[in-house]
């Protein structure tokens, strides 16, 4: 991440990269006779992309999806964590529970999104609970992982201050946790926008992973690449604002990403 | 207020819980330390030392045998009582003048009153112009201090310290050794410190304990009767010094090890 503050040299080498890659999208498929229903070149993305904000109703797709990303991704997060500080300070349910969540996080979630569509119709409901689905295992494993290494001489020295469960629990354990619950959200913000395209794609008639599945019924190349860049953009927006959050809230932590 | 300290017979067997099979750390094992004594005690790696100080702080009991405080049992933790180990155990989501007041937040006592004592602690140690930065912005050396100053900053009636000085170059330690002297002279609370180094020992107890190797005995028990208690440096350039040393190296049969 350092790059973006990095020297003025390597900003120009990467817009310079970022030029070049656009030159090569928008002149060699012609040059090489593809036609546009394949891929499309970068000036028919571009568009299509107005004509899509002018009739297609891009903008509210578009924070259509945004919004259910970030819902799905805060209510994920929020059970996640809960799931994984309750299974923390319980060894025994954590031993009962722990075949059974090995199982789910290796089930492919989205492969229940058709499933959830049987049960709650076409509306919201199915894509948010996938993507609540799919951003709550990364962090449910990440928390509890952390509440198993909580280093024992801070819970003993806490222990030795007369300090209670939950005192011990707020004043230690939840402050040492910390770092790998934002690592758990970081994958989390990836991970949302896929529940949410799956969830789109396969139910429903709003927000970009419908564009993809309608652009794909046209036979609108150019409607289906801007649709994964929007997605991709809102993936990268909402992991730049997580880990702006952790670069905040963990600033005591030494970092070596300086050189 | 200073306590004092009794070990009476007392055995520690750990059971492993997966395997079944158990250790037994220390067996039969009694001594005292009096009110304000600093008592010392060396030993091979294994044998318990940190076992009987956990039993003391009361994280957990002996399989048989009694610690008692002040003459009564230790059934739990207390608040009395300070702890210090090799690692510095600071809180690094916490500033330093935040950490030296976490032993502060389970006594009832104001926000201002904590600082104010956190602060006082922090000025003894030299640390005032470090109060609000974080740990890892410190020295081994620092960090330690600012360790020491939170476990003062309870007044605790005995501080147990397990390995302290074991982490720091040897400039660093012989100053926070002379640092530790003064401050707990000054004020007169019992103390059971654990160390390897048997130089340690001599220079800053009043008396030594010797245990013996796994399960940990007493085996040699005797008075450092040498003068500068406050001025570790000193005391160390004392001739009688060295026989003391010889004493504990003896008794450790550290020669037959040389071998090995
Ligand atoms: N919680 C525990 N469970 C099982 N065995 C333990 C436990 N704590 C200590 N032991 C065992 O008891 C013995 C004594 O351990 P202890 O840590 O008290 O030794 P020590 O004298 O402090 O050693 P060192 O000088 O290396 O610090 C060791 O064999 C250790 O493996
Ligand atoms: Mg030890």
């Amino acid at each position: 991440m350092k790059s973006l503050q990095g020297k003025p040299t390597e900003l120009l080498a990467i817009l310079g990269m970022g030029v070049l890659m656009l030159a090569i999208w928008e002149f060699l498929p012609p040059a090489l006779g593809v036609p546009k229903y394949i891929i499309p070149t970068f000036s028919d993305c571009l568009n299509e992309l107005s004509r899509m904000f002018a009739r297609q109703d891009m903008l509210g797709h578009t924070v259509s999806t945004l919004i259910s990303t970030v819902i799905g991704f805060i209510l994920g997060s929020l059970l996640g964590a809960a799931c994984g500080y309750l299974l923390g300070m319980s060894p025994l349910a954590e031993k009962v529970l722990s075949p059974y969540i090995l199982g789910l996080q290796i089930a492919p979630k989205v492969a229940f999104a058709p499933l959830f569509i049987i049960w709650f119709g076409y509306g919201d409901i199915p894509k948010l609970l996938v993507t609540v689905l799919i951003v709550f295992f990364p962090i449910l494993v990440n928390v509890l992982q952390s509440m198993k290494t909580v280093d024992h001489d801070l819970v003993n020295l806490a222990r030795v201050y007369s300090m209670n469960r939950w005192t011990i629990f707020r004043k230690i354990e939840v402050p040492s946790s910390l770092p790998n619950l934002f690592a758990g959200l970081r994958i989390g913000a990836t991970l949302a926008v896929i529940g949410v395209t799956v969830g789109e794609m396969v139910g429903g008639n709003t927000g970009l992973g419908f564009l993809i599945t309608y652009g794909e019924g046209q036979a609108n190349t150019a409607m289906v690449f801007n649709a994964i860049i929007f997605l991709t953009i809102i993936g990268i927006a909402l992991y730049f604002a997580v880990s702006g959050v952790e670069k905040r809230v963990l600033h005591y932590l030494e970092r070596n990403d300086q050189h | 207020m200073t306590s004092s300290l009794d070990l009476q017979n007392i055995t520690k067997v750990f059971t492993d819980a997966k395997t079944g099979s158990s250790v037994t750390a220390v067996t039969d094992m009694s001594f005292s330390v009096a009110p304000g004594e600093l008592v010392a005690v060396v030993g091979p790696s294994g044998c318990g030392k940190s076992t009987i100080l956990n039993m003391v702080s009361g994280l957990y009991g002996p399989t048989e045998g009694r610690v008692l405080l002040d003459g009564k049992p230790v059934t739990g933790t207390r608040p009395e009582v300070g702890f210090m180990l090799q690692k510095d155990l600071l809180l690094p989501w916490r500033n330093i003048v935040q950490n030296v007041e976490f032993g502060l937040e389970e006594k009832k006592m104001s926000r201002a009153d904590r600082r104010a004592k956190a602060m006082e602690e922090l000025t003894r140690m030299q640390l005032v112009d470090f109060a609000d930065k974080y740990p890892h912005h410190l020295s081994g050396g620092m960090r330690q201090r600012a360790a020491l100053a939170r476990t003062l900053a309870i007044e605790p009636e005995i501080i147990l310290l397990d390995e302290p000085f074991s982490a720091l170059d040897a400039q660093t330690k012989l100053v926070l050794q002379r640092h530790f002297a003064r401050t707990i002279a000054e004020t007169g609370v019992t103390c059971v410190l654990i160390t390897h180094d048997l130089n340690e020992a001599v220079i800053l107890a009043d008396r030594v304990v010797v245990l013996s190797g796994r399960p940990g005995r007493v085996i040699d028990e005797f008075e450092i009767d040498l003068p500068h208690r406050t001025d570790p440096l000193k005391r160390s350039l004392e001739p009688q010094a060295g026989v003391y040393v010889k004493r504990l190296f003896d008794a450790l049969h550290l020669e037959d090890q040389d071998a090995a």
